[in-house]
């Protein structure tokens, strides 16, 4: 088990539980790593892993170092020399994408528009997998009421689609990034857990945990130290499902002008709200480009995904 | 079977009862007074006290959880806050019959497009043709509805007279017009959902090709297309069945994106703007029908498949969610 994948709380709890049999883990440790080392042979291997990280760094370095990509400011409208501005002026030319109904440069918004997604989505995401995985272990565990109840609340959520109850909860405490963090992280620790739960039930029948429990194992440690690190593929594979879905909404939700953003600032939903109904008129350049930019985001990030599950089951 | 029913109903009701706590609390944990947000800033003191009342926001908790909950019995929300005189539940009916076009509609040309897929693709299985099925329907299925759907208006309803940029056909259109009109949408659904399944229906057929009955009835020497039939395709589709079930819940409420690019009166866009102007009668009844409607619809997808196969009832009845 590589210590970046785990919780950082649950890692400094379970080193002191580690102690007292310190040459279990480790002898399982290894066979595991070669069996990581091949599974991660087999995905560097695949075509779709290769395009969607290709595609994927490509959208992290503009998130990152935007104005490497292009000079071009994206919220201040381009002038010519003799200060009037370009609005609508199609693709080609000074403006590879065109510009925008206030001659703001398309391209410049695209590249630009990578940085709030590519920051807001991860952070969701990585709060869900940190919650779903610490609830689904304790509902697959323990089982029981705890389970019953937990199962509850998670169907109840599961049961109204996300993009509704993101409506629900983010106009009931505000259109703010952090709201929209914590309501994002919070839909998604529903499916993260009901995954892990599914996972760590099956673990918790085989033998190495009925025979850590008969050595009078401590739950938590069995649950740290024995399952969790047999349940890490099922939580890579859900940690990047559950990235692509955080764009999906979080782009929906821009578009849906809920994002709180403002909408000076270069963002590709809100950029598709503000443009698209321009595209009857024939004006189609400031909608499609971050358009497409949302669609290659979520397509890279599902390839990814999808080659991640199939080098895990291979 | 009783006993897997009812037990499925019991729960249903506790999940939908946690919803109905949750849709109560909104109006009292949302920040600042509700009754001024829904009744403007310049409002007289009485309309603030009619819209507190109406809200039972004076009430407790409690007294306003029994009061929804008598009005889930009844099914009278009480009229809605942004078209008064207009009964909530009047007007949810009203987007949900809406919804149901689209959703029917959509279904009839997604179902057999995506099922053909997945099974074309089970028979190929490791082809180009199985590859480019799974991959593509993969790559579709991420993209979000409203993204597809401004594509869609560009590459096709703007250059070709023929797909209608609004979803929503005129009143009295033949049924004709209707379905042209929900072509791009379906389309838009279509691109959600061919991949998810595709690759389900692939699943299900390649586990049924290589199970010891299909497997026996080949070496009986009975031909491909009677044991597909006969054996394969009941099995086959368990799965997708249990897919569509889960999914219309998300179809008759999610495709809030959708349903404003192609602007159609459905559920979703009735909820979006619900919430949008604090309209909580209209927004409670929405999100209270949209739960219902994902109840039954998974409750009627675990029959279907308690029917295709008698073991997937055993199996159900252990689970436990």
């Amino acid at each position: 088990m590589s210590d970046d994948s785990t919780p950082e709380p649950v890692t400094q709890d379970a080193a002191s539980g580690a102690e007292s049999t310190p040459e279990l883990p480790e002898v399982a440790g290894a066979t595991r790593k070669q069996i990581q080392r091949e599974q991660l042979s087999v995905l560097f291997s695949t075509p779709g892993f290769i395009v969607g990280m290709g595609i994927l760094l490509f959208w992290v370095l503009a998130a990152l170092f935007p104005t490497l990509i292009t000079g071009t400011d994206p919220i201040i409208s381009v002038r010519g020399a003799d200060g009037n501005t370009f609005p609508r002026e199609p693709p080609g030319g000074e403006a590879w994408f065109g510009t925008d109904q206030i001659g703001r440069d398309v391209f410049a918004r695209v590249i630009h528009g990578a940085g709030s997604i590519l920051t807001i989505a991860p952070i969701a995401t990585a709060i869900a997998i940190a919650a779903g995985t610490l609830t689904g272990l304790t509902m697959g565990y323990f089982l029981g009421w705890v389970d019953e109840f937990l199962s509850r609340i998670v169907e109840s959520i599961l049961s109204i689609p996300v993009i509704l109850m993101a409506i629900l909860v983010v106009f009931t405490f505000g259109e703010t990034t952090p709201v929209i963090i914590g309501t994002i992280a919070l839909l998604f620790t529903a499916p993260v857990a009901r995954t892990v739960r599914a996972a760590t039930i099956a673990e918790a029948q085989l033998d190495y945990v009925t025979s850590a429990k008969m050595r009078g194992e401590k739950s938590f440690f069995i649950i740290v130290q024995e399952i969790l690190p047999n349940v890490t593929g099922v939580i890579v594979v859900e940690l990047t499902v559950r990235l692509g879905y955080a764009v999906f909404t979080l782009a929906t939700l821009a578009f849906l002008g809920v994002s709180g953003r403002d909408p000076q600032l270069p963002d590709w939903g809100v950029d598709v709200a503000q443009n698209w109904e321009r595209i009857g008129a024939d004006v189609w350049w400031p909608t499609i480009f971050p358009a497409l930019a949302i669609a290659s985001l979520v397509i890279a990030v599902n390839l990814v995904a999808d080659s991640i599950d199939r080098a895990l089951k291979s | 079977m009783a006993r897997f029913i009812l037990r499925r109903l019991l729960l249903s009701l506790i999940t939908l009862g946690i919803i109905l706590v949750i849709v109560t609390l909104i109006p009292n944990i949302a920040p600042g007074d509700p009754a001024r947000k829904i009744a403007g800033g310049t409002a007289s003191p009485e309309r603030l006290m009619n819209v507190r009342e109406s809200l039972g926001l004076d009430d407790s908790v409690l007294t306003q959880l029994k009061d929804l909950g008598g009005s889930v019995i009844t099914l009278d929300f009480g009229d809605s806050f942004t078209k008064p005189g207009e009964s909530a539940m009047g007007l949810v009916l009203a987007a949900l019959w809406k919804s149901t076009k689209l959703v029917v509609f959509s279904l009839a040309l997604v179902v057999p497009l995506s099922v053909a897929g997945g099974m074309l693709a089970a028979f190929k299985k490791d082809t180009w043709i199985d590859r480019t099925i799974v991959n593509t329907g993969l790559a579709l299925s991420s993209i979000p509805e409203f993204v597809a759907g401004v594509i869609l208006l560009t590459v096709l309803a703007v250059p070709y007279g023929f797909f209608k940029v609004g979803a929503n056909a005129p009143d009295g259109a033949s049924q004709l017009t209707v379905a042209q009109h929900l072509l791009l949408p379906a389309l838009v659904i279509l691109t959600v959902y061919f991949g998810y399944i595709a690759r389900v229906t692939r699943a299900g057929t390649i586990a049924a090709l290589d199970s010891d009955y299909a497997r026996t009835a080949f070496m009986k020497g009975i031909s491909t297309r009677d044991v597909f039939l006969k054996h394969v395709f009941r099995n086959a589709l368990q799965p997708t069945v249990a897919v569509i079930g889960t999914q219309l819940g998300y179809l008759f409420g999610g495709m809030v994106g959708l349903e404003i690019v192609f602007n159609y009166p459905g559920l979703g866009k009735l909820i979006f703007n619900a919430a949008d102007s604090a309209d909580y009668p209209l927004l409670r009844t929405g999100v209270l029908t949209v739960a219902v409607i994902y109840m039954f619809a998974t409750l009627a997808a675990d029959l279907i498949i308690a029917w295709m196969n008698p073991r997937a009832r055993v199996l159900t009845e252990g689970g436990g969610s």
